[in-house]
């Protein structure tokens, strides 16, 4: 009997202490919503192949931090009020991190202290061709105007009672930059760093259903029409040139956006000088692969059932919906000033592509051009103002920074 | 550090008072740097121009090679899926005006066929490894 009793209370006992049980203790169902929301995930990424180098990485850090009692990722313990892993100045002790941290605790550091998003900007500068930029200058005017929605979207999140760091951060949304947006997030308001990066790459990928109606709105059949002049071919030294400039020029006039530009031009420059081909060639595949995978399962991580599903997530997913539309709408009126001022040469649908998201962005504005005249090539000239946007989604992360920082 | 030197005291202003310091301010900030950045490569596009000569010439849309509806041949129909086909055939085109661009020629693609098929492993191996995606 003794036996049969104490086999009862072992199994009991285990039962009790396992990932099964703690689904129903307290928050545990909301661990239980987001391994569901984690598979839904997987399917967008395994079977309609939307964003899967990203999705499928974040949302298997999402199931993974959402097994109770796996222990792979301890938020609290980069919590600043967590006086066992901060000091009293707000210094996180990386050692006692290292210490005492499950994996993805230790992964996330890469994000925590702002190493990742900079490396994935040297792998994109590796790969980013800004002859398009350099032979139509003015198009770096529409990739300016596009970051409105940034700003539109920080007021928007203020006011439905953000404090300005997280508005910041739900603002950077509208730059349709992940690296910029975690960025930014992991400064300003690292505890929203689930929502807004899950939130910035879904809106990413949802570019083609996003931006069309806003494009149709916002332009005449006319306007849709207009073909442009074809770009003048850059010179080797012009694309030298370019990024030792823009690093000289924009970290010295805004420090805080040093660190993406700086890197985005240097993988540019490694690009564009020929002759680093070897270490240019591991920027934007082997480091760029092995960053986005760490990358992607420590942003999942950090979406924790209990703070996850609250109404502030509807809010940030609502607030950066807003920032994208507006950011689409801020591009395509300047083109459309363009247009006005240039008496019909620049077409506005390329204003669209300034929000960043390359390539995804340019070829909406290709597309959409080419539903009103398939002969017509708009993708070169929208990735002018394409490339802009990720130098003026880095440039506004800067000013955010150095506001809020 | 130089950040907090230039933070502003969000508690001591109203939500109006700061939306309004923030957006002007950063909206200021991104298109002035950018505009910066437009002088910049207008001043070293035209220093370009000078070393280039016929190099910077702009060539008008109006020269862009036609691109004529193509009847598909059959075969092109296997190679690639058929709602695929308008995208390949527009790649296809862009690529062919860039060829053409500043030449003042003009290039007519009457159809497009799949490349023979004889190629040795080795050699479809080392194309697959240089146009491979990102």
């Amino acid at each position: 009997m003794n036996i049969w009793d104490s086999f009862i209370q072992t199994v009991t006992g285990i039962l009790s202490e396992s990932g099964f049980a703690q689904f129903f203790v307290g928050d545990g169902y909301k661990n239980l919503i987001m391994i569901a929301v984690a598979c839904g995930l997987l399917v967008l990424a395994i079977k309609f192949e939307f964003e899967p180098l990203l999705l499928l990485p974040i949302a298997f850090g999402m199931l993974l931090a959402n097994l109770p009692g796996a222990g792979l990722y301890h938020p609290e313990y980069f919590d600043t009020s967590n006086l066992e892993f901060w000091t009293a100045d707000g210094h996180l002790m990386v050692g006692q991190v290292l210490k005492e941290g499950g994996l993805l605790d230790i992964l996330y550091l890469g994000v925590k202290l702002g190493i990742y998003p900079p490396l994935i900007f040297l792998g994109i500068g590796c790969m980013t061709d800004f002859s398009p930029l350099i032979s139509n200058p003015k198009s770096l005017l529409l990739g300016a105007a596009a970051q409105l929605g940034i700003f539109i979207a920080f007021v928007g999140a203020l006011f439905i009672g953000f404090d300005s760091n997280v508005a910041s951060s739900i603002g950077i949304i509208g730059g349709a930059d992940g690296p910029t947006a975690i960025f930014v997030t992991s400064k300003l308001a690292p505890k929203y760093l689930g929502p807004i990066a899950v939130a910035a790459y879904s809106y990413m990928a949802l570019i083609p259903v996003i931006q069309p109606p806003i494009m149709k709105l916002l332009t005449t059949e006319k306007e849709r029409k207009v073909r442009m002049e074809t770009l003048r071919t850059v010179s080797k030294t012009e694309k030298i040139i370019f990024p030792i400039a823009v690093t000289i020029i924009v970290s010295l006039l805004l420090p805080s956006a040093a660190v993406l530009v700086g890197m985005l031009m240097l993988g540019n420059l490694m690009k564009e000088s020929g002759v680093v081909d070897r270490i240019c060639k591991t920027a934007q595949n082997e480091l760029m692969n092995i960053i986005t995978i760490f990358l992607g399962i420590t942003v999942g991580a950090t979406t924790n059932g209990a703070s996850f599903l609250n109404l502030e997530t509807l809010g940030i997913v609502g607030m950066g919906l807003a920032a994208f539309a507006f950011g689409t709408a801020g591009g395509i009126l300047l083109g459309k000033l363009m247009y006005l001022l240039t008496g019909g040469k620049v077409n506005p649908l390329i204003g669209s592509a300034g929000v960043s998201a390359v390539p995804m962005a340019a070829r909406v504005s290709q597309k959409v051009g080419q539903q009103y005249d398939p002969g017509n090539f708009l993708l070169m000239h929208a990735m002018g103002p394409n490339v802009a946007g990720v130098i003026g989604s880095a440039v506004a992360a800067g000013v955010l920074i150095n506001l809020f920082g | 550090m130089y950040f907090t030197q230039l933070a502003i005291d969000a508690s001591k202003m109203t939500k109006g008072e700061l939306s309004a310091i923030t957006t002007f301010s950063g909206v200021a900030i991104v298109f002035g740097m950018l505009l910066i950045l437009v002088i910049m490569i207008a001043i070293f596009g035209f220093f370009g121009k000078a070393g280039n000569g016929k190099s910077d010439k702009k060539v008008k849309a109006e020269k862009m090679p036609k691109v004529k509806k193509i009847a598909e041949p059959s075969s092109v129909k296997n190679a690639v899926n058929a709602s695929d086909d308008d995208e390949v055939i527009a790649v296809i085109s862009a690529a062919v005006a860039m060829m053409y661009e500043g030449t003042g020629k003009k290039a007519v693609i009457r159809s497009i066929r799949p490349s023979s098929v004889g190629r040795s492993a080795w050699a479809n191996a080392g194309i697959r490894d240089n146009v491979r995606a990102f």
